[in-house]
This record gives structure tokens, C-alpha cells and sequence, in this order.
């Protein structure tokens, strides 16, 4: 359990914790960024183990979000510096890479990350087909063509991309 | 080679809805077809109130419009585009101005993507430009004469989950011969409601701020007479007074406006417009805080500025002025003009956002 001791301003700063990936990399995270995510705060709370297993976040995913985790407990930057970092941080990422990420966060519960990386992947997806979104997220269409077809006649004007701004 | 060391498994489906409640209007649109569950998804109100929100807050305002009245023709474009581009495209969106020639057509309400259009004054049309439903309303049962008088309001009552119209209407010099009518979406009728007497209700349309249209308030039909803000309360239906504090109305002319859940007021005097925004401390106290006075600048004839429509993060206002655009820094008080491309001298501009409510009721 942490005593009211170690609480104090020094020590505080310096606690720190360990988190896994699955492929087995180690993380030494400070404990103030750490319980930016809900659910490593419930882990930090329930036990004593400073040492945090992710069985389902692979290295590469979990270095992306402990960089975010650290930047945003950073008391020394600013909020507008913050919002530039969360801008450049999802900026040119991969529609792929910005999966493993969103699931992370969702992992994780660090709900601003999800919500940037969320609105990265909208921007993204809304000028593409119809047939590029089933193949990014695996779906298989079930639709009848001719069902199909109807929901297209529908709004039809909608199939017009002049009408969608670019960046 | 292998970037990632697993395979990625599917999306969750709440994961799936964060995504796409943060699209344009118009991708949702097409990707209903993409398999039955996100359609199923899509069309449910959830959703719809989930988009909503996200519109609402979107930082880069793509989602956020402006909606041209070109005599009687609609045109609209994003905030985005007006903050950060030279020069402005607009969109045509003339859904319900099927005869501009021959009607006049004004924008009497916006609410949560919904606008309301008073076509010749009286029939009112509710339409999403974003999906490009609408629908007439029935008539209210209020002959509108040549002279008369009247005033609408667009805005949504939490506590009955429904969007309403106000029209308050009078054919008479005398305050008390007024009549106020309420159309609610959701029963699709229109209802008299108790009156407001002793003030004319001057702006027209009526401002929407957390359950409450806003109107300035005459005690004569004269422009410099003075002045209060009367509301209506859509949940009790009630009205009241905001008692404006004389160093704010103290000026030549004034209008109402909304940014970010706040209820601004725009005075213009002589040499200069100060806004001011109003913090509600509850129950019947206010405070009115000056954010900014904004100078005229001598490009304009008409030295008064129509409206706020935006007070931004980073100091910056947006104004309607004639049937120009611009913006105010306030931090280094210089103006920007955006240009807009094959505009027209527009009448009137109001803001919107992007949203799947529907005019109709569940598609």
C-alpha cells in the first residue's frame, strides 16, 4: 500500500512503474503519467506490484502511448503546447498504426488519446470508398447489390466528393 | 515486414461509433452502405446525439457552417475555410428555395444543424442542409398582414427531448394583440401559448442558449429606445427579463448572439462595437463581462458590425459586417477581410453545424 509518506512532493516525482508490452519490452513509466490512463490508476490502486503486464499492447503501440501519457503529465509545458503535440503526434501515422493505437487507448481508458486518434482516422476514411472502409475494418458486406443500390439511390448527392472539403 | 508483433483484431463496436460520429454528414451518408450493422448503428438516435455532440465541439470547425441567404438563394460553406483560407468556395444548398424569384426566403431559426426558412414570411420549412431533408410545417392559423409584425425562434427542450418554433405575431399597434404560437416536432402542431406583453421583441430570429430563446426587447418600435432582453424558457414556458445593466445597452445599436454556449451582445456606438458576454450566475443574477471592443474600420460604409458569430480560443472574433466577413485579433487589433469566391451581396448569414437530426422525425 502507499503510505502517506511516500506521498510528498520529491518522492512522488520520482515514483515510477514498469510496464510490459506482450512481446515482453519494459517501460519504466513515472507514476503521474501513468494514472493518466483510468485503467492503470485502478491497477496502481488495487495492488502493490509496480510491475504491469499488457498482454494485448505490442511494444511499438505502448512506446507511442506512454510518449503521449509522459508529455501530458508534464507539468512544465503548456496546454497550448500539449495540443500541438497531440496534433504532430497522430499526424502522417498510418490508417494501420492508428488501429493498434485506438485499441490501446481504448485498453487503456485514456480517453483524450482516443478521441485524437479517433478524429485522425474520421479525417482519413471520409473521402474514401465504400470498399476500402470494409477492407480497413474487415467487413464483409451483406448487403444484396440490389439493396445496395437502393441505399445509394437514397442520397444519391452524397456520392459526389466536390461537395467534401480536402484538408 | 512485420511491423507490429499482433495481428489487429477488430474494432470494437464502441470504438467503431467514436470514429464515425466524428465524420462530415456526407461520408455517413455513404457509409450506411457499407454493411447492415453500421447502418442499424448509424440510424440510431444514440448515434445521431453522439454525432451531435462532436460537431458541436469540433476544434478545426469543419463542422461548423455558414449559411448565406443570396436573395432568396442558400449557399454555404465551412468556418474552417473562412478562419484559414484566402479565399472561400462556397457550396450551393437549395433544397427548399425551389423559386427564389418569386418568394422571399429568410432564415428565422437554427438550432442543432436544424434551420428554420420563413418562405413569404409565414410558411416555415424545417430542413438539415446537412442531410437535405426537410419538411413544411403545417400553418400556424395566424393571418400575418401587410404591416404585421412578428418574430421566430428556433431551439430544443431537453426535458420533452424536442425541438420547438416560437412565432410571436401581431397585426396591431398595441402591445397587448399579440399572439404566441408554439410548434413542437415531435406532435407536429402548433399551440397558443400565454403571451409577452409590454415589449416589442426586436431581432428576428431569437438566439438559442441552453433551453432558452433570447430576444432584444423594445419598450417602443423605435431602435434607440431602451432595451432589455426578454426570454422564453422552452421547458416551462415561461418568459422573463434579463435586466441589462445601463453601461452595457448604452449604444446606438445592438444584437444578440451565441459562441460556445454563452449568450453575447453586440453593441455598436459611434467610433466602435464592444461585445459583451454574459455569465448566468443562476437564479436572476448576471454578470456582463466586456470581451472586446472592436473599432470600424474605414473600408466599411456602414460603420456597424451585424453580428458575432465566433469568439475563438486564440483571441480571435468573427464579424458580419454589410455583407462582408472578418476577423478581429484581439490580442494585436488587426482586421482580416477572407474573400469569399462567386458570392453574391448576401442579405443575411447564419451559423450552423453539421448534424444528422432529422426535420422529419427517425428515418
Amino acid at each position: 500500500m502507499v503510505t502517506t509518506d511516500e506521498k510528498g512532493p520529491l518522492t512522488a516525482k520520482k515514483k515510477s512503474v514498469i510496464i510490459r508490452s506482450c512481446d515482453g519490452d519494459e517501460f519504466l513509466v513515472s507514476e503521474s503519467a501513468a494514472v493518466l490512463s483510468t485503467s492503470l490508476k485502478k491497477i496502481l490502486e488495487e495492488k502493490e506490484d509496480r510491475l504491469i503486464h499488457l498482454s494485448d499492447i505490442d511494444n511499438k503501440t505502448l512506446a507511442m502511448v506512454i510518449a503521449y501519457l509522459s508529455t501530458h503529465a508534464d507539468d512544465g509545458l503548456s496546454d497550448d503546447l500539449k495540443r500541438s503535440f497531440d496534433q504532430e503526434f497522430v499526424s502522417g501515422k498510418e490508417f494501420d498504426v492508428l488501429k493498434y493505437l485506438v485499441l490501446a487507448t481504448d485498453t487503456l481508458q485514456v480517453t483524450c488519446l482516443c478521441y485524437t486518434v479517433a478524429k485522425k482516422m474520421a479525417d482519413i476514411m471520409k473521402n474514401k470508398l465504400v470498399e476500402w472502409v470494409r477492407r480497413e475494418f474487415d467487413i464483409q458486406n451483406d448487403y444484396t447489390p440490389e439493396a445496395e443500390a437502393e441505399i445509394r439511390r437514397l442520397d444519391a448527392w452524397a456520392w459526389d466528393d466536390r461537395q467534401l472539403e480536402d484538408d | 515486414m512485420e511491423i507490429h508483433s499482433i495481428s489487429i483484431p477488430k474494432l470494437p463496436d464502441d470504438v467503431i461509433i467514436e470514429i464515425l460520429s466524428r465524420l462530415p454528414v456526407q461520408s455517413i451518408l455513404k457509409f450506411r452502405c457499407v454493411c447492415k450493422s453500421w447502418l442499424s448503428s448509424i440510424s440510431s438516435q444514440k448515434f445521431v446525439k453522439t454525432h451531435l455532440k462532436n460537431s458541436k465541439k469540433d476544434s478545426d470547425f469543419r463542422q461548423h457552417r455558414i449559411m448565406l441567404n443570396c436573395r432568396g438563394n442558400f449557399k454555404q460553406f465551412s468556418v474552417r475555410s473562412l478562419l484559414y483560407e484566402p479565399i472561400i468556395d462556397t457550396f450551393d444548398t437549395n433544397d427548399v428555395a425551389h423559386n427564389p424569384t418569386k418568394s422571399v426566403n429568410w432564415v428565422v431559426g437554427s438550432c442543432d444543424g436544424l434551420i428554420c426558412v420563413a418562405t413569404n414570411k409565414k410558411d416555415l420549412i424545417l430542413w438539415n442542409p446537412s442531410t437535405r431533408i426537410f419538411k413544411r410545417l403545417p400553418d400556424f392559423g395566424v393571418e400575418i398582414n401587410q404591416s404585421g409584425y412578428f418574430a421566430y425562434g428556433l431551439g430544443f427542450d431537453k426535458s420533452s427531448d424536442d425541438y420547438k418554433i416560437v412565432g410571436f405575431f401581431n397585426n396591431s399597434w398595441f402591445l397587448f394583440e399579440v399572439t404566441v404560437k408554439v410548434y413542437s416536432l415531435k406532435s407536429d402542431q402548433w399551440k397558443t401559448i400565454k403571451s409577452f406583453e409590454g415589449r416589442w421583441l426586436m431581432d428576428d430570429p431569437a438566439t438559442f442558449v441552453n433551453g432558452k430563446l433570447y430576444w432584444i426587447a423594445n419598450f417602443e418600435l423605435e431602435l434607440k429606445s431602451i432595451w432589455d432582453i426578454v426570454f422564453l424558457d422552452l421547458e416551462t414556458e415561461e418568459y422573463g427579463i434579463l435586466q441589462v445593466p445601463d453601461y452595457v445597452k448604452d449604444c446606438l445599436y445592438s444584437k444578440l448572439g451565441a459562441s460556445g454556449e454563452c449568450l453575447y451582445v453586440l453593441c455598436n456606438h459611434l467610433t466602435s462595437a464592444d461585445l459583451w458576454i454574459m455569465h448566468d450566475c443562476g437564479i436572476g443574477k448576471e454578470t456582463w463581462t466586456k470581451m472586446v471592443s472592436v473599432p470600424y474600420n474605414d473600408d466599411f460604409w456602414m460603420n456597424s458590425y451585424k453580428r458575432e458569430f465566433y469568439v475563438l480560443k486564440n483571441g480571435e472574433v468573427l464579424l458580419h459586417s454589410g455583407s462582408k466577413f472578418l476577423i478581429f485579433d484581439t490580442k494585436d487589433g488587426s482586421f482580416r477581410y477572407p474573400e469569399i469566391r462567386s458570392s453574391c451581396d448576401f442579405m443575411a448569414a447564419s451559423t450552423y453545424v453539421e448534424s444528422l437530426v432529422s426535420p422529419v422525425g427517425l428515418r
